[in-house]
């Protein structure tokens, strides 16, 4: 039901929205939200709590309680108060066993008793121990929030944008849009409400997360994650509207100002038929309640005595200072508290103020400023900080469900710190994050503890400032894959693709027994442009070469490859490849498939750690490379180059740039899986036309699976299958590469020490 | 760690595109002691202060470069290149 129009509705009446609750159908206008929609349409109680399964209705309207999370479209808690109204949407209670009106599990905030204060489970469900996983299921379906759905990929397309700006300015009230106004420079306003008209940008309704070092604030903006770099950050957050301790204080109908003021300045809505206002807040509503026709029962300043009583969780009537009142909505709060935890986060200190009762933020890190009632600018009394008295349970953390009974039975175990209270009933750790409890559990634990305020000081203010989908932290789905120049063959061919690495490689065509027979008898040839490849140029090319190996490589010979294997000062094998000697000044280095940019990482390091002058280019993007292997290799090979290749033209272990199928190559002739062979590298474009020669001169492709046959057979070792991080030179049976004449390389320490004391 | 960290090529870029390789270490000369050796090859000095470390710019322009970085504010000094010693440590 809705009222006649309002001044400042903003809802739109000629436009309306029809979407699916419980199954049911709905209708509300655009410019509604979920939640005032669903008031609109008759429903009170929104949501069933944490542990006690009690009854909740609408207390904030400002997306900061827990006390309207449904599942919209199969994603869990979203706070319906706040959530746009969408056409078609599909709305469903959670937490419940029924519904949210008749919650089958309700019984537990009747029968709870001894089996429900804060803790219990620490102590009654230890033995036997077996028994646990049995006690979590029960434990996880009475309580809790909403289910993930296991079986959807994500809800939606996710993704990142970054910006620089110079100035960003976080929260579109006043004080936010008049730091905006001022600011020089590239200005963007963030504004978790709505937007408005402004000579500077405005992001919204976007909330700022945190903020981060080098100024960094994460902003979510739907399905967009914002990473903002600003010179200067204002923060003006505003304040936070807080509860009072009393009991009955989560009655449905018990709300703060803010919600009464939205529910009938924004949309329409009668919040009840019969109201108590206390406190000035409360008072200065007359005006908007008498407008949507509510009867004002009394209007009291904050009283000596306060509780609410009412009849399946709905408030029936309060009694204020003894006095009992009829009715069916208690607008109360406990005053403003700035809202300050993304100052924390930055580093900035908080400090309690006894003359307004709040803690403000005092002593902020370089670049970040604050504005407005988030800065303090706030005059008020502070508030009770309980109101003892009998009745039903008195909520200091309606997210999780802790009562002031909980917190003085934490203190006389012993949690008398709020850090260990926190941890032990875990107020501030619900859904607010402590927006509408962290006041309150400190003021309490004062009290109860006899001491002030600033000495139990705050929780630590961590990051996000609200709930958050874990999608917008994952991002949009990359899974980038290197694909070879070859790529487009193997799948010809129907080859079974794996990941190794970023790569996507042939695994193997068909039966890998039969390709390592072809390759045993004939000929066959496989896809290496995994293989990482570095050229290495310059006057110190050979000196650094012969400090990063164990082995010589300044003497070998133009036109000759030799093997090394790379291993750190610890003595670990890192990688391996084969080194071919172009020129006086010109290596080609070949790596594993995984090993290219960490090897080249590697030398570069070196590189600039001896002030070397060589020059390191890591080709392998560019260049395609195959394996020629098979009794038959050399013939076919011949068929295709004008070049002598006989066993005298091109010996084992010679680099020799070649045409092939009029295709310059370098031709490496290398025994990697066993048989005679020629690896062919040469520009990635042509790989193709090559590849396609060789096949067409009988070679059978072999994949990935029947190389690791063949290279097992010949008891060739794979570096990082074979040896893992603790394998040294030794202990890999590699003695014959270290060099001992030579005076220094990286490991040579390392090798020379497990030498003189044996393999372990 | 979110700290921004000028590339002595491309300027001012946020921490995560950079490869951080620890504190810069002298490597010791043929004919040292174990204990040396092992100290190089297993201790950092760990300062709660300015560090001078090795830092790679991994998403960029793969430049090796010292910065100057107080470890417990990462207030980042300066970021320079070092000049070649050829004695396995910048100076």
């Amino acid at each position: 039901m809705r009222l006649r129009s309002q001044p400042t509705e903003r809802i739109d009446r000629s436009r309306p929205i029809t979407f699916s609750y419980a199954g049911k159908e709905v209708t509300g206008f655009a410019g509604d939200t979920v939640g005032s929609a669903l008031y609109a349409a008759g429903r009170r109680v929104f949501s069933r709590s944490f542990k006690y399964h009690r009854p909740r209705g609408l207390l904030c309207c400002s997306g900061h309680c827990p006390n309207c999370m449904m599942t919209v479209d199969g994603v869990p808690n979203v706070r319906v108060c706040v959530e746009p109204l969408q056409p078609d949407i599909d709305v469903r209670d959670q937490n419940v066993l029924g519904s949210a009106d008749r919650d089958l599990l309700g019984i537990v905030d009747k029968v709870g008793g001894p089996f429900t204060p804060v803790g219990f489970y620490y102590r009654t469900m230890i033995r036997p121990r077996r028994a646990w996983p049995l006690y979590e299921k029960v434990l996880r379906n009475l309580a809790g929030l909403g289910r993930v759905d296991e079986t959807a990929n994500g809800h939606g397309h996710y993704d990142t944008v970054h910006r620089c700006v110079d100035v960003l300015v976080i929260g579109g009230g006043p004080a936010g849009r008049a730091a905006a106004r001022e600011a020089k420079g590239e200005v963007l306003l963030v504004d978790d409400r709505g937007g408005h008209e402004a000579p500077y940008e405005v992001l919204a309704p976007a909330t700022a997360l945190a903020i981060y070092e080098g100024g960094l604030v994460p902003v979510a903006a739907g399905n967009i994650l914002y990473r903002i770099r600003a010179r200067r950050i204002v923060v003006a957050t505003g304040a936070l509207e807080q509860p009072l301790l009393f009991a009955g204080n989560d009655l449905v109908g018990v709300m703060l100002p803010e919600a009464v003021r939205r529910m009938v300045d924004d949309w329409a809505l009668q919040p009840g038929e019969r109201a108590v206002l206390v406190g000035d807040a409360a008072a200065g509503l007359k005006l908007q309640l008498a407008r949507a026709g509510v009867e004002i029962a009394a209007v009291s300043p904050v009283p000596a005595s306060l509780s609410a009583q009412g009849r399946k969780g709905r408030l029936r009537s309060v009694e204020l200072d003894g006095v009992r009142i009829d009715c069916d909505l208690l607008v109360v709060s406990g005053g403003l508290q700035p809202a300050y935890s993304l100052l924390a986060q930055a580093g900035a200190r908080i400090e309690y103020e006894p003359r307004r009762g709040i803690f403000v933020p005092t002593e902020l890190p370089g670049g970040v400023e604050v504005v407005g009632a988030a800065a303090g600018e706030i005059e008020q009394s502070p508030a009770p900080a309980v109101f003892d008295g009998r009745g039903d349970k008195c909520f200091v953390c309606i997210c999780e469900d802790v009562t002031t009974k909980d917190v003085r039975r934490a203190l006389r175990e012993g949690f008398d710190s709020i850090e260990l209270a926190k941890r032990y009933t875990t107020v501030t750790m619900g859904p607010c994050q402590g927006k509408l409890c962290q006041l309150a559990s400190t003021r309490l634990l004062a009290r109860e503890t006899d001491t002030d305020e600033s000495a139990i000081g705050t929780t630590t203010a961590r990051p996000p400032w609200r709930p958050i989908e874990l999608g917008l932290l994952a991002g949009p789905h990359h899974e980038p894959a290197k694909l070879t120049p070859l790529h487009s063959r193997h799948e010809a061919l129907g080859a079974e693709v794996i990941w190794t690495g970023a790569w996507r490689r042939a695994f193997r065509y068909g039966d890998p027994a039969e390709e390592v027979g072809v390759v045993h008898s004939s000929l066959g040839v496989i896809d290496v442009s995994t293989l990482g490849k570095i050229l290495i140029e310059g006057p110190d090319a050979a000196e650094l070469l012969e400090r990063l190996y164990p082995n010589k490589f300044a003497d070998l010979a133009v036109g000759r490859i030799r093997y090394g294997v790379l291993t750190t000062d610890g003595g670990r094998i890192m990688d391996d490849g084969t080194i071919a000697r172009l020129a006086d000044d010109l290596y080609y280095v070949t790596t594993t498939s995984t090993g290219s940019e960490s090897v080249a990482e590697w030398f570069e390091w070196w590189n600039a750690v001896w002030g070397y002058d060589a020059e390191i280019v890591n080709v392998t993007g560019g260049l395609g490379a195959m394996n020629l292997a098979g009794p038959r290799a050399r013939e076919a090979l011949a068929s295709l180059t004008d070049a002598d290749v006989s066993n005298d033209g091109l010996k084992h272990l010679d680099a020799r740039e070649l045409t092939v199928a009029g295709v310059p190559c370098l031709a490496l002739r290398i025994g990697f899986v066993g048989e005679l062979g020629y690896e062919l590298h040469c520009a990635a474009s042509a790989a193709e036309h090559l590849w396609d020669a060789l096949v067409a001169k009988g070679a059978v492709a072999f994949g990935l699976e029947p190389q690791r046959v063949l290279r097992l057979e010949k008891a060739h070792v794979i570096v990082g299958q074979d040896t893992d991080s603790e394998s040294n030179l030794l202990s890999a049976g590699m003695p014959w590469i270290v060099k001992k004449e030579k005076d220094d390389f990286v490991g040579k320490w390392a090798v020379e020490l497990v030498e003189e004391r044996g393999i372990q | 760690m979110s700290f921004l960290l000028t590339c002595p090529h491309c300027g001012s870029r946020p921490v995560d595109e950079f490869h951080f390789q620890g504190e810069i270490t002298r490597r010791p000369g043929p004919g040292a002691s174990l204990r040396e050796l092992t100290d190089y090859v297993y201790f950092r000095d760990n300062v709660a202060g300015l560090q001078r470390e090795w830092w790679y710019h991994r998403k960029g322009c793969k430049t090796w470069f010292v910065a100057e970085r107080d470890t417990r504010t990462n207030d980042v000094l300066r970021t320079l290149i070092p000049a070649p010693t050829g004695v396995g440590a910048p100076q």
